[in-house]
């Protein structure tokens, strides 16, 4: 199998969220690593390219933190030094992650020449005094203006993240949310639900039993409104957290889902190819370091056996909406994966948690909210 | 190196949990050179990790010290330790055995406990000369006058030449040792007459077999000779003798008086009980010794693989810690919701938790335990009795007559401004009066018929909290009596859980059912059905709650850079399940079986 996606990590934001656990370094402290960051990202791309073949890359993904926290000569610069490892003529989408505060109509029109024709917008709520809570340092206003300018400048591509089950939030509030973000058209929408992990300061809230959460039934109806009205409005619910228009699905996290090979660069970046995955040290210096030194910043690499191969194809293709081609499976393991996971299938379908169709192994409407549940019957 | 009998002194330190017992050893050890300086790990006679952990004895070890007193002359010297928790009186009544002396250790602020006392009245009992050594003097708080009070009142001792130290600091060990030379009796015992060695314990090694630790009393032990164990009639040839130096080492002979061991190629560990009198084959003695105060099983649990095909692997785990632990006690049992398992006798609460922890610690055991029961003997309409470990086994109401229950005679001693607390407190756990006594002026010691099952439901947890850690506490059973018991089903699902069953006492009945529903509403996870639990005495419900339906469980993002770490955080949850038990269709947590016993906290 070929190297399908690039993915390049940006580990700078403006300021902490309180709910995220991301290799991410707010930015004014870090100001100076920035630079150096950069060069290193270009060397570890050096050396990739001279182990892996990069030629049938097809999706980019620049994400973070917050790219767009850089300015846009460095954004520029460093998408001509990706492009001059990939073949561009083969690269159908190029996506960079933004958050609405730090944009403007110049560096909107700069990174659109530099070769990205995907924004992915972080919005996360329409609701001040939510996003307030949540640390974002960009209001209602300021998230729709910031669509607008893109549309302006001709981004046709455009996705919406936003998040739900957050403390305080009501069902109103997140039907408000929802509806302000279908008014703006966008082409695809991310809708997550609130997780915390224990070590943000959201996370240690709750734990401390301190933090006004939505129970779980307000979540689910959260959840379940969300897709109704949004496939009520032209919008594929395509995987479990994402929407799109039809033919708008994102390419590159669908090499993800499909379990194909991908490589990531920079910080904390994982890699998945030659049957391998591959996890680059976490942490600004650790990752400078070695990239000064001319090593490989690789943390872990996990060779992975034909078992966990089939698992993860399976965990990750289920949480497709369409779920897991039989015969693609069959074409890639040498084995059906009903026969393969019999038993395992058999449960679940008694439960009415999974179902075939039409030569796919997909999870029924009941089964997509307990993914978890089926999930951990293939790893 | 040949010390004459009339040299050797066998003792064995009787101290409270904390009062300084192992630090008090190490000094002894250090003091008369066993062990160097180098190579003195902190607190050597707790070799068990366990022990370590929890700071407290479980196993009694031995250890054999050459000590040169003042008189110029080398003495030998086996301290044989003891335990000091409520538990393990029977162990210390082995250790007893072996002694002519005893060191009545008793902190100089604390003064006597409730343990220490029935430690000493054991010691008498042995006709054990015993020694008063009050430690921590070094303490801003310490009081050995008043403590030396308390002895005389309590105890009846003299202690004008009590001996004053700390172990902490070392002072006053030579004393120590001079007043067990001077004091303890050295061993009787002729070496001429038909070998008598009491076995006061055991150890399981896989090559050598089993060892049974001795004390001899008459005649002598050394290689090649013929032996015979007294209770077996089983013989075995020696193949060595060896003392505790502490490190196990072989020597020529071992004669009266002596602590060692001997190796005769023994397979089976039955022939080596604890208490048994091992003699000449050819020249048997004509009795055995005396033996010591039977173990007797106060706690009874179920104990059950997880993985029902671990069966064997826990038979054979029991099998091995019973070698080294002769009061454990386990026969096979079936429950309806466990499967195969066993049903397992206990000296006390601590005894079952340490095996617990060392089957699953020692031996990689994933189990599940149900929640202790006393024996209950149930008179049946038919005239019968039967005696029942097991509340599942209870017989069908209509059938039974009566229900008698285990009662211990508990010695509580605890500072006077508890005294109320204390009452209050065994009044509630069902207890019957019996006197109180002032030790001195701030202190009591109350006498109360407590149920057994009380005491390990809760009893010294609550105790403990009542009077700020300050009472201490003794029982030994005492009776059996009738009383209104009835016994608690437990439903989920709408299915018996026959594990989960429990005798409680009709008064009680109404707020241990509601109590453990509540609690096992916590423990079981959510399934993808709504589960009800309810309690049930007969076919009353007397609790119902239910655990609600799992609705959502889903990682909602997974992406390039985190499925490893997703994978990874499915397989937790997957292995989570694993040790869970499935009944029915339901899967219970193990803690859930021990819910039945778990303190109230409102």
């Amino acid at each position: 199998m070929k190297i399908k996606a690039i993915y390049v990590h940006l580990p700078f934001c403006l300021a902490k969220c309180n709910y995220c656990d991301f290799n991410s370094y707010p930015l004014p402290a870090q100001n100076r690593r920035v630079e150096d960051y950069l060069a290193c990202l270009a060397k570890e791309l050096e050396l990739a390219a001279g182990e892996v073949c990069l030629d049938e890359i097809t999706t980019l993904y620049l994400g973070g933190g917050t790219p767009t926290v850089l300015t846009s000569e460095q954004l520029v610069s460093l998408a001509k030094t990706i492009y001059s490892y990939l073949d561009s003529t083969k690269v159908i989408e190029a996506t960079i992650e933004a958050n609405p505060g730090t944009l403007s109509i110049e560096k909107l029109t700069a990174l659109k020449s530099a070769g990205f024709n995907r924004l992915s917008l972080g919005i996360q709520s329409l609701n001040d005094a939510l996003l307030k809570d949540m640390g974002r340092i960009h209001d209602a206003k300021t998230a729709l203006s910031a669509f607008n300018m893109a549309r302006k400048v001709g981004w046709g591509n455009i996705n919406v993240d936003l998040i739900y089950g957050l403390p305080g939030q009501t069902i109103d509030t997140w039907l408000d949310t929802l509806n302000g973000v279908i008014r703006l058209e966008p082409e695809h929408i991310a809708v997550y639900g609130l997780s915390l992990d224990d070590l943000t300061p959201w996370g240690s809230q709750k734990l401390a039993g301190s933090l006004n959460l939505p129970d779980e039934s307000q979540a689910l109806q959260m959840y379940e409104s969300a897709k109704d009205i949004l496939q009520g409005q032209g919008y594929i619910h395509y995987e479990i957290s994402n929407y799109s228009l039809p033919q708008r699905g994102s390419q590159h996290n669908l090499v993800y889902w499909t379990n194909n090979y991908y490589i990531g660069i920079g910080s904390g970046a994982g890699s998945y190819f030659s049957g391998k995955r591959y996890y680059n040290v976490r942490g600004l210096d650790n990752y400078i370091f070695q990239l000064e030194k001319g090593l490989r910043p690789i943390d872990e690499i996990i060779d992975l056996t034909i078992e966990d191969e089939m698992a993860e194809t399976m965990f990750m293709g289920l949480r497709l909406m369409e779920g897991v081609n039989i015969a693609e499976f069959h074409d890639r393991f040498g084995v059906s994966p009903i026969k393969k996971y019999a038993g395992a299938m058999e449960r679940l379908a008694s439960y009415d948690l999974l179902v075939v169709e039409k030569g796919n192994i997909k999870l029924t409407e009941k089964g997509i909210p307990l993914g978890n549940v089926v999930f951990q019957e293939f790893v | 190196m040949s010390i004459p009998q009339e040299r050797i002194r066998n003792f064995c330190i009787i101290a409270h949990i904390d009062h300084g017992k192992s630090t008090l050893a190490d000094r002894i050890l250090q003091f008369t050179g066993a062990v160097s300086e180098r190579d003195m790990s902190e607190q050597l006679l707790d070799q068990m990790d366990l022990e370590r952990e929890r700071g407290i004895t479980i196993k009694l070890q031995a250890v054999r010290m050459v000590y040169k007193a003042k008189d110029g002359q080398e003495y030998l010297l086996n301290l044989i330790d003891t335990p000091g928790h409520v538990d393990f009186t029977y162990e210390v009544s082995r250790s007893l055995a072996a002694c002519e002396g005893a060191l009545l250790v008793v902190d100089a602020a604390q003064g006597i406990e409730a343990q220490t006392l029935a430690n000493v009245y054991l010691a008498l009992e042995h006709d054990l000369e015993i020694i008063p050594v009050i430690n921590k003097i070094d303490l801003p708080s310490a009081e050995p006058e008043r403590v030396k009070e308390e002895i005389e009142e309590i105890i009846g001792l003299d202690t004008s030449d009590a001996v004053l130290t700390s172990a902490k600091t070392g002072q006053g060990t030579e004393q120590i040792l001079e007043a067990i030379i001077r004091k303890i009796p050295h061993p009787a015992g002729k070496k001429e007459n038909p070998l008598q060695a009491l076995i006061f314990d055991s150890l399981y090694d896989s090559y050598k077999g089993a060892i049974p630790f001795i004390r001899i009393m008459e005649g002598s032990a050394r290689k090649g000779m013929k032996i015979k164990m007294m209770a077996t009639n089983k013989q075995f040839e020696v193949n060595e003798v060896g003392v505790f130096t502490p490190a196990m080492r072989i020597v020529e002979e071992l004669n009266p008086g002596e602590v060692g061991f001997l190796t005769a190629s023994i397979k089976n560990v039955k022939d080596t009980q604890v208490g048994d009198t091992i003699t000449d084959a050819l020249k048997p003695a004509a009795a055995p010794l005396p033996g010591y105060r039977k173990v007797t099983s106060m706690v009874y649990c179920g104990l059950y693989p997880v993985d029902s095909e671990d069966y064997e692997d826990l038979k054979e785990a029991l099998e091995k810690l019973q070698l080294n632990d002769a009061a454990l006690k386990f026969e096979p049992e079936t429950s309806v919701a466990l499967g195969f398992g066993f049903r397992c006798g206990f000296l006390g609460l601590l005894h079952m938790e340490i095996i617990q922890e060392r089957l699953e610690r020692e031996f990689k055991l994933n189990l599940l335990a149900t929640a202790p029961s006393v024996i209950y003997e149930v008179y049946k309409s038919d005239g019968t009795m039967v005696r029942i470990d097991n509340p599942a086994n209870l017989p069908p109401i209509n059938e039974v007559e009566e229900i008698r229950e285990p009662f211990v005679k508990a010695t509580i001693m605890v500072p006077n401004e508890y005294v109320g607390a204390v009452m209050e407190l065994c009044q509630d756990k069902r207890g019957e009066y019996e006197t109180m006594e002032y030790l001195s002026p701030n202190r009591a010691m109350l006498t109360y018929y407590l149920p057994l099952a009380e005491i390990i439901y809760d009893f010294f947890d609550m105790l403990k909290s009542r009077t700020r850690g300050y009472a201490s506490l003794d029982y030994e059973l005492h009776g059996y009596k009738g009383t209104d018991l009835v016994k608690m089903d437990v439903l989920v699902n709408g299915q018996i859980v026959d594990a989960l069953s429990f005798i409680v006492h009709r008064e009680k009945s109404y707020y241990r059912g509601q109590n453990i529903a509540r609690k096992l509403k916590d423990l079981i996870p959510r399934h993808l059905f709504e589960i009800p639990i309810q309690a049930a005495i007969g076919s009353k419900v007397i609790a119902r709650t239910n655990v609600k339906a799992l609705r959502k469980n889903v990682i909602d993002k997974c992406y390039g850079g985190d499925i490893t770490r997703k994978k990874k955080l499915l397989e937790k949850q997957k292995e989570g399940k694993k040790r869970m038990k499935q009944i029915g269709n339901v899967e219970i947590p193990q803690e859930a079986f021990m819910a039945v016993l778990s303190l109230d906290e409102d």
